[in-house]
């Protein structure tokens, strides 16, 4: 059975806090390396955009595997949602080159809870 | 509701693939072979002219994907003789700019366009109600079983350009209009907005 996994030390960081956590996989066959990121992502109506911030390469990975990562997290952006956007932090492993991927998302602002900015859209 | 939430957010609709109407993905292969892989996809906005083409050219790597777009200036087309070229939004081509893409080796060349042109046609894509139910289906499960008068409305109030209606469909959700789905079709603000 392949699967690659991230589980977060926690499910919400303030800006410049250390995100951390770890990621863990097994394998059906070798890949070239599991790429670890750190990303922003935006889902609504329109196009979704999507920002890298931060990567950890883990290169000629055993067939199973853990390993920790952290990384400071930036000052911005904050997470939000409205009506026609939210804007999501994840982590992700990525196998390359095939691409398969697996990510989980977590909150990042000030106090820990998503900023919901519908009530300023009617 | 949350943009996040929305089950017509524009990264679940692009999990729904192109769904092949009175074909399927082998015929419409075998008939690109016999154009020798230069053809196009025609059909009117919102029909699934570039998930269509999304779909065939993942089974035709090493490919070039050109997106021509109004707001933009056509691209220089650059390509190997290996590659298989997409090009979505073609008809915004002019005569030179045809003649010099068809002139370029490649392996295979398809386009998308509003209307039959410089290239045979593979497929005509059209839309219709059930289309529109099935695609409804795969991204709120049971809950379309509420809505059959409003996807009638909705599919004939944008002229079958599946886009927008779940565009619409959309702002639906985000205002939380759902909620009144089964009153909604009854409505006759609703029927003649």
């Amino acid at each position: 059975m392949k699967f690659v996994e991230i589980k977060l030390d926690k499910d919400s960081y303030m800006p410049g806090e250390t995100i951390s956590g770890t990621a863990r996989w097994q394998l059906e066959e070798s890949v070239k390396s599991i790429e670890l990121r750190l990303f922003y992502y935006t889902e609504g109506k329109g196009t979704d955009d999507v920002e890298i911030v931060e990567t950890t390469q883990i290169p000629n990975p055993a067939m199973s595997g853990s390993q920790q990562f952290q990384w400071q997290a930036p000052q911005s952006p904050f997470s939000f949602s409205g009506k026609l956007i939210s804007l999501i932090w994840a982590v992700e492993a990525v196998l390359l080159p095939s691409g398969d991927a697996e990510h989980c998302v977590f909150t990042m602002s000030p106090n820990g809870q998503e900023i919901d900015i519908r009530q300023h859209q009617e | 509701m949350k943009a996040r939430e929305n089950p017509f957010s524009s990264s679940r609709i692009l999990k729904v693939r192109y769904i092949p109407q009175a074909t399927d993905f082998d015929q419409l292969i075998s008939r690109l072979k016999a154009l020798h892989y230069r053809a196009a996809i025609v059909g009117p906005e919102g029909s699934g002219k570039t998930t269509l083409l999304e779909d065939l050219s993942r089974r035709f790597p090493p490919i070039r994907w050109f997106s021509l777009t109004l707001d933009l200036p056509v691209p220089r087309f650059n390509f190997d003789p290996d590659d298989f070229v997409f090009v979505d939004g073609a008809g915004l081509l002019n005569r030179s700019e045809w003649k010099h893409l068809l002139r370029i080796p490649c392996k295979g060349l398809v386009v998308t366009m509003h209307q039959q042109g410089q290239l045979p046609t593979l497929i005509e894509c059209a839309t219709n109600l059930d289309l529109l139910v099935e695609i409804t289906r795969r991204l709120i499960g049971d809950q379309t079983e509420l809505l059959p008068g409003v996807l009638s409305v909705l599919y004939q109030r944008h002229n079958g350009n599946l886009r927008d209606v779940l565009r619409e469909l959309y702002d639906m959700w985000a205002n939380d209009r759902y909620l009144d789905l089964p009153f909604l079709e009854l409505s006759e603000d609703f029927r003649s907005l």
